[in-house]
């Protein structure tokens, strides 16, 4: 990075501290803190939303899908429109008449005390795991640009967005969200415009495109039905759907954003904001990624995207077997390369003959290609001890880090620093939010005035922030980290989505078959992950549905008439 | 879309419907975009 670089990444991050601190006018009162009044207009709420599902997570995990296996991961999102407006008919208007802080609150009213302390505890676990991730994401890009080690770059980033988060409360997460969202799409659009003027001057943007689709990176659905499939049609418009309906509707960082709008009609705009917007932006993400990969027909890619690992390589016992497999995978590009520009001289030929021998001849190369660096990756874990190392997140950053001009890697960086800051700081905000009003005013102190209350959420802001640092630091070697984020959530949220469904559309339903039938739930996602061999999208509709009916059964076996 | 507060039954229903619109309105977008990548995908992959 050069000055330039240091200079937009600094100006930026000191904006947006400075923009979350100066909230803490507004974060004098519990409602203040927590729900900012339900004030906010329905575009903050909005982008809000939206900010908070993506994060910097989505940079450099999805591109990095973008670029590895191409846009089937798109369909992870096809069922979050129809999710979208069951909420709006459903959960909106339910949860923002009911006045509560948190989505468990009502689980008290409709069926006791022991069902809202587990959904809430659940929440905890998943949520805490999965902030965890999304600080994790950012610190492997720090740690690659400035070289730092990823413990350092995990308590830098953790530990400054606590302390930001803890001043700010939800106006300083929402107001930040907005200004994310802006940056992060000026970023991409950037980013693409770059991308596209890197290619040589022979390959247009449809020739691109064409390169992509013949080795499979455009799929954009998948009709297969195949349970052990993680993106294909099916997953995502059922298995998705339900995940969405758990993750907007059950999860108390999604439903606080849509309690802070100034009246049900903003919370459902707010959300319908993302079932129009949020496909055709996965898809731009998608498409920088699936573009990078295009870029590195003609230009070199490392062998191994993760630099730490390559340079131990290259210093370490196995280095001369390193040595050989990259002087294969440099003989493996120069062939694909070769084939690629074939490919394209041919893309307008006439002869469809030559046309279709130069397209088998390019994925024919770009198969060698990848069995070559496949041999690279599986050199790495053999050398490293580490079986599920993979360099999906580092495409991306050193993509950005080796080819962008100066003051765009610094506005990149600032945009994934930005992202990751106000994303955390909203998970944090209902970490605290759950602990402070479901464990720590429901079960210890119910009587103290709205600034103990403020002060015991700052706390715990704090407490949440540290233990996400730590889950940070082991979430840095799991694989790619979206899909790490999204089985975390995938373990829970389909239980407590059924839950919520058995205390809103089941009358029978009573508290002993909603606690045991949680239970149950997530005991049968756990027998489902590790006995079988369905994707995790499948989780969600197990968990669901083993609650919905373990729930119902063990309520017939309840005679007393308990109210609803 | 942003509804103002109800005053009466009549009201609450004319809201309700014009949310029914906006509903009907996601949906059709939606496939409208799966469709159009789907093509997206046809087209370049061949």
């Amino acid at each position: 990075m050069r000055l330039l670089d240091w200079a937009v990444v600094v100006a930026y991050l000191a904006y947006v501290i400075w923009d979350g601190v100066r909230m803490t006018k507004h974060s004098g009162s519990a409602e203040g803190y927590f729900l900012a009044n339900r004030s906010l207009p329905w575009w903050a709420v909005g982008l809000s939303v939206m900010a908070t599902q993506l994060s910097a997570i989505t940079l450099v995990g999805t591109t990095g899908q973008g670029y590895n296996d191409g846009m089937r991961f798109i369909q992870f999102y096809y069922g979050l429109p129809l999710a979208m407006i069951i909420l709006c008919i459903t959960a909106v208007p339910f949860f923002y008449r009911a006045k509560v802080f948190t989505a468990y609150e009502y689980l008290e009213k409709r069926f006791d005390l022991k069902t809202r302390t587990l959904t809430s505890f659940f929440f905890l676990i998943s949520r805490g795991l999965g902030v965890g991730v999304i600080i994790a994401a950012p610190s492997v890009i720090l740690s690659i640009v400035l070289g730092w080690s990823e413990t350092a770059t995990v308590f830098a980033m953790g530990l400054s967005t606590t302390i930001y988060t803890m001043i700010g409360g939800v106006q300083a997460v929402t107001w930040t969200d907005v200004k994310q969202m802006i940056v992060i799409f000026f970023g991409l659009f950037v980013c693409l415009f770059i991308i596209l003027s890197k290619f040589p001057p022979e390959v247009s943007l449809g020739d691109a495109l064409h390169l992509a689709g013949a080795t499979g990176r455009l799929t954009t659905v998948d009709t297969t039905f195949d349970l052990k499939q993680t993106y294909t049609l099916w997953s995502g418009l059922i298995g998705g759907l339900f995940l969405m309906l758990a993750y907007f509707g059950c999860d108390q960082s999604q439903v606080q954003r849509f309690l802070t709008a100034k009246s049900v009609g903003e919370g459902r705009t707010s959300l319908l904001m993302s079932a129009f917007v949020k496909i055709p932006m996965q898809f731009l993400i998608l498409l920088v990624g699936v573009l990078v990969f295009v870029f590195y027909q003609f230009q070199t890619p490392p062998m191994i995207f993760n630099r730490v690992e390559q340079t131990k390589m290259e210093a370490g016992a196995r280095a001369a077997d390193y040595g050989a497999l990259n002087a294969e995978y440099g003989k493996a590009f120069a062939a694909r390369q070769a084939a690629a520009i074939e490919y394209v001289k041919n893309e307008d030929s006439s002869d469809p003959a030559a046309r279709a021998a130069a397209r088998a001849a390019y994925i024919a190369a770009n198969e060698d290609f990848n069995e070559a660096r496949g041999r690279g990756v599986a050199l790495v874990r053999e050398a490293s001890g580490n079986k599920t190392f993979t360099d999906v997140n580092y495409v991306f950053p050193t993509f950005v880090v080796q080819n962008m001009p100066a003051g765009v890697i610094g506005l990149i960086i600032a945009a994934i620093f930005a992202a990751a800051m106000s994303s955390i700081s909203a998970e944090l905000n209902s970490l605290a939010t759950a602990t402070t009003i479901d464990f720590y005013r429901r079960h210890y102190k119910p009587e103290a005035d709205d600034r103990h209350y403020v002060r015991v959420g700052r706390i715990a802001t704090g407490v949440w922030g540290i233990f996400a640092c730590f889950v940070a630091l082991y979430a840095t070697s799991l694989g790619s980290l979206i899909e790490v984020v999204n089985r975390f959530g995938s373990f829970f949220y389909g239980s407590l989505l059924g839950v919520f469904v058995l205390a809103v559309a089941v009358p029978r339903a009573r508290a002993r078959g909603a606690f045991w039938g949680l239970l149950f739930g997530i005991i049968s996602v756990w027998i489902a992950s590790r006995f079988t061999d369905i994707a995790f999208l499948w989780f969600n509709v197990v968990g669901c549905l083993v609650v919905i009916v373990v729930g119902y059964l063990l309520s017939l076996t309840v005679r007393d008439p308990q109210a609803r | 879309m942003v509804e103002s507060r109800p005053e009466t039954e009549r009201e609450l229903s004319e809201q309700d419907a014009r949310w029914h619109v906006v509903y009907v309105a996601v949906i059709v977008f939606a496939v409208l975009v799966i469709s159009a990548l789907y093509f997206f995908s046809r087209y370049f992959s061949s």
